[in-house]
């Protein structure tokens, strides 16, 4: 797949997510954290494919925790943001500035 | 705590999903299913988390295949035959195509199994399988088997061996990972573990070759 240069909507919103959730990050808090700040329902599904994309791009790292009974036994697996995909954060939200600034439909909610 | 999720819903997530993290995705589902999520979002959820639609795009072209074979099969295809590739097909779809002990053991029977139905008719013991049969009969299957080997492998459909073999060194690598990490957490022997650790700790030190 060829590399877009930035990242996509859903992928910004989850890496956004990871940042604001720091070190709790694993499935749940995640889509919990996109549902309430987004106020969309998130597939759970979606969430881990969008993040072992951006794992094999090197934007997030991810590491297992211990399984709980009230998992069935399954372990979370936590997820980090890198410093790549941190980089990869700003270069985005600059471009989308820039897109943003100068539109006379969006002054009011810019200033 | 609320009783368990709908069980045909939890079989299709173990089966049919894609993604390398499914025992996180099912932990997790499973966790929001006992906070109180309704069954129909549970339900939701692995749909979405399967993929039905890539499903059923596999399942229409299998229907195809098998109504263009049996138009071509004349006589009708032995039953014998039949029986053999399906075993084949359920041996491929059971095996551990990820290769976590045998790197390369599904591709070798791939091309095995590709040399047969191509040769099948001159080799002894296929001989009296393909008698009757089209020469390119053997070749839609053959399209067929590549095609299952690579939904199970890779969770989407293709039908070319280029797609089977092509490798991602990131890809791999992350593959690796996370049997390392899971063969880490299900290993009782801690002098074992430890050994797993540090392996695994060298492999994400690793610096990646394109």
């Amino acid at each position: 797949m060829p590399n877009r240069g930035y990242l996509g909507d859903f992928e910004l919103m989850v890496l956004l997510a990871l940042m604001r959730l720091g070190e709790d990050a694993y499935g749940v808090p995640i889509s919990r954290e996109i549902e309430q700040q987004c106020g969309r329902e998130v597939a759970l599904g979606s969430v881990y494919a969008t993040l072992e994309r951006m794992e094999e791009k090197e934007l997030v790292s991810s590491g297992m925790g211990e399984p709980t009974s009230e998992r069935g036994g399954k372990a979370k697996r936590y997820f980090r943001i890198t410093n790549k995909g941190l980089r990869e954060v700003r270069k985005t939200r600059e471009a989308l500035i820039k897109m943003w600034r100068g539109l006379p439909e969006l002054e009011e909610e810019f200033t | 705590m609320k009783s368990n999720p709908p069980a045909l819903a939890t079989w299709l997530l173990d089966h049919f999903c894609a993604v390398a993290n499914k025992d996180a995705l099912a932990g997790d589902l499973l966790e929001q299913y006992q906070q109180g999520r309704p069954a129909a979002w549970y339900w939701r959820q692995v749909m979405t988390a399967i993929q039905w639609w890539r499903h059923g795009l596999v399942l229409a072209f299998y229907a195809g295949v098998s109504w263009y074979c049996s138009r071509l099969a004349a006589p009708p295809v032995p039953i014998r035959w039949s029986l053999d590739f399906a075993i084949m097909m359920l041996v491929l779809w059971a095996s551990d195509l990820s290769g976590r002990f045998l790197p390369g053991i599904w591709q070798a029977m791939l091309v095995f199994l590709c040399i047969c139905w191509t040769y099948g008719p001159r080799l002894l013991p296929y001989q009296n399988f393909y008698r009757g049969l089209e020469e390119h009969y053997s070749f839609v299957l053959m399209v067929a088997l590549i095609n299952l080997v690579c939904y199970r492998e890779k969770g989407f459909p293709a039908f070319s061996l280029r797609e089977v073999w092509k490798k991602d060194p990131i890809k791999q690598r992350a593959r690796r990972i996370f049997h390392l990490e899971q063969t880490i957490s299900e290993e009782p022997d801690p002098q074992l573990r430890k050994r797993y650790e540090q392996a695994l700790k060298a492999l994400k030190e690793k610096p990646v070759k394109r």
